[in-house]
């Protein structure tokens, strides 16, 4: 066997592994019922690399190596506290059954079915294919998530340079450490810092971000065929699943974003008694991996306090998402300091330089709308599928955080210090794709009646 | 047709558009270029799948240069002050992610105590030794007052 096959082996042993561990320990947030099996083992696989990554931060805290030993060991842990802690039974799935009887009554659409899950399983080979072809190349892997991770990993600690602006700065102190560590826990575990091996992560994800996706449409009452085809829309959706983009924060933030809707929705609805324990988990996962996690958790927050039910509850709901997504951004800031955001100069929303800011605003969105001349036809077909669908507040809600995000990253450009248009260019394409996902769920969440 | 057929008809085929659309995105000439690379690289060592992958095409000569002096570097170094005639970003995040966990600063610079200069290029400032010379450049100290 040849280094790379042998560095490939040891890093989908390590997928299997923490996805293993990730699937028995989501129990605490899962019922161990058939109903929800997909859906487990999409939050099982993120929840593995979240163990993986909580472990390695917590060995340098306490000055630990870490090792195979102790990062296993963290596994073994949260597995077994699946099977102590487990979480109650669902409501009874009415939709779920609902809909399975439609289908029989129609007689299944196999062809559709068929076509689905073959995309899928093309989509997903594609990007593996994508993602593994070299070493993770892209310049924001090397200034930021691979040059931290590898530094992690190497130094067994986080160095101080890291924050220092002088040498640091660039690769942004200011971002949450939960891929570098993530990186830092895989290296350790296979033994070996190889970067194109650790690709791997990516299209686990991807499959984790797919297998939610169709557990929880059809969990919310989706037919087969329509919760397949969306996932056989968003395993092709190069745009979030490229090359350029494996080694960076949007893919995991894609699969967070989409817990995070899932788990708010389910727990607005009272699906079931742990949906409240996925939305905090989620919120802290989304904030662990980039910025705007605490963002999207303030947007659901403020969703789950307009939402319906006794205001005690809207509050409790609002405080179950917002306060795990800070708890993971005190942690980041307890761990690299003080570090204002690098791309941004917020003296701009200062009253003495208001005026600057119109047209900056105008710049943003002129940059905005000319690079979403090229993506009219498929933003057209989004467009059509949204007016199909109908009025439903489990899937509005998704598109809801979506709407949120899009917003935020069309207009935060204006602050940008290097001019609303270099960050526009540079930026926007990855970050709106990063909401694919969610925007899948909430479109075909509003279709599954119709 | 009744509304809710024509909303079917609607829905299907604007999902149909936007999958040719997605996967349109990629050639069947891309997924064989990929994987005849993929296998390629399959017997190479980590330093010589990143010579040949896409991070280094800005400049390979320069890959090689920092990854001889990443061998090069002597264990008491705690930093590495990167000279180079047309300093850019992407030089530096290449520099920086291949010699980590050593810090990198990129001239002009004062160049700490302890750290070594790594010049690529013939350049040699004033004041300095040569520790190694290197494909491309050379690993260079203060020298001794």
């Amino acid at each position: 066997m040849t280094g790379l096959a042998a560095a490939f082996g040891l890093m989908a042993a390590v997928v299997v592994a923490a996805a293993l561990a990730g699937f028995a320990g989501t129990r605490l947030v899962f019922p161990g019922t058939r109903e929800a099996i997909l859906e487990r083992a999409g939050w099982g696989i993120f929840a593995g690399f979240a163990v993986l990554a909580a472990a390695e931060a917590m060995c340098l805290a306490t000055g630990i190596r870490p090792g195979p030993v102790a990062l296993a060991a963290s596994l073994l842990v949260f597995a077994a506290s699946g099977w102590m802690f487990s979480a109650r039974l669902f409501a009874p799935a009415v939709a779920s059954r609902r809909a399975r009887e439609r289908e029989r009554e129609r007689g299944i659409l196999l062809a559709v079915t068929a076509a689905a899950a073959v995309a899928i399983f093309t989509g997903i080979l594609l990007y593996a294919l994508r993602a593994a072809t070299e070493p993770m190349w892209s310049n924001d892997f090397l200034a930021i998530w691979g040059l931290k991770g590898k530094t992690i990993h190497a130094a067994s600690a986080l160095p101080a340079w890291l924050r220092d602006p002088a040498i640091g700065g660039f690769s942004h102190p200011e971002y949450p450490l939960g891929l570098p560590l993530l990186f830092a826990a895989v290296a350790s575990l296979a033994g070996q810092w190889d970067d194109q091996a650790m690709a791997l992560l990516y299209p686990a994800m991807q499959i984790a971000t797919l297998a939610v996706l169709y557990g929880w449409l059809t969990r919310r009452g989706a037919s087969r065929p329509l919760a397949l085809s969306a996932c056989a829309l968003l395993a092709f959706f190069e745009p979030l699943y490229s090359g350029f983009l494996t080694g960076l924060a949007e893919v995991p933030l894609s699969l967070a974003m989409l817990l995070l809707g899932t788990a708010l929705s389910d727990a607005l609805d009272g699906t079931d008694p742990a949906a409240v324990r996925r939305l905090a988990a989620a919120g802290f996962l989304a904030a662990s991996v980039k910025n705007e996690g605490l963002f999207l958790s303030a947007v659901a927050a403020a969703v789950a306090f307009a939402g319906p039910g006794r205001l005690a509850r809207r509050m409790a709901l609002g405080a179950a998402v917002f306060g795990p997504a800070l708890a993971a951004k005190v942690l980041s800031r307890l761990a690299t300091g003080p570090a204002p955001l690098r791309d941004f100069d917020m003296s701009l929303l200062s009253f003495a330089r208001l005026g600057e800011l119109a047209p900056r605003l105008a710049a943003a969105l002129e940059a905005a709308i000319s690079m979403a001349g090229p993506a009219a036809v498929g933003l057209a077909a989004v467009a059509i599928l949204l007016a199909c669908g109908r009025r439903t507040p489990a899937a509005d809600r998704l598109l809801i955080l979506a709407a949120a995000c899009t917003a935020a990253y069309v207009v935060l450009p204006a602050l940008a210090v290097r001019g609303p248009e270099w960050l526009a260019t540079t930026t926007l394409y990855r970050t709106t794709a990063a909401l694919a996902p969610l925007a899948a769920a909430g479109i075909a969440g509003r279709m599954r009646e119709a | 047709m009744p509304p809710l057929r024509r909303m079917r008809i609607a829905s299907a085929a604007a999902a149909l558009v936007l999958f040719a659309v997605l996967a349109s995105r990629t050639s069947p000439s891309e997924v064989s270029r990929r994987a005849r690379f993929l296998e390629r690289g399959a017997s190479m060592d980590a330093a010589h799948r990143r010579l040949a992958g896409s991070a280094t095409a800005f400049d390979r000569p320069f890959f090689v240069f920092l990854e001889s002096a990443r061998r090069a570097r002597p264990a008491s170094a705690s930093g590495i002050l990167l000279v180079m005639p047309d300093p850019s970003e992407p030089a530096l995040h290449l520099a920086a992610y291949t010699w980590a966990p050593v810090p990198v600063r990129l001239s002009p610079a004062p160049l700490p105590p302890g750290w070594i200069a790594a010049v690529y290029g013939d350049g040699r400032p004033p004041g300095v030794r040569v520790l190694q010379a290197l494909p491309g450049g050379a690993l260079l100290a203060p020298a001794a007052p």
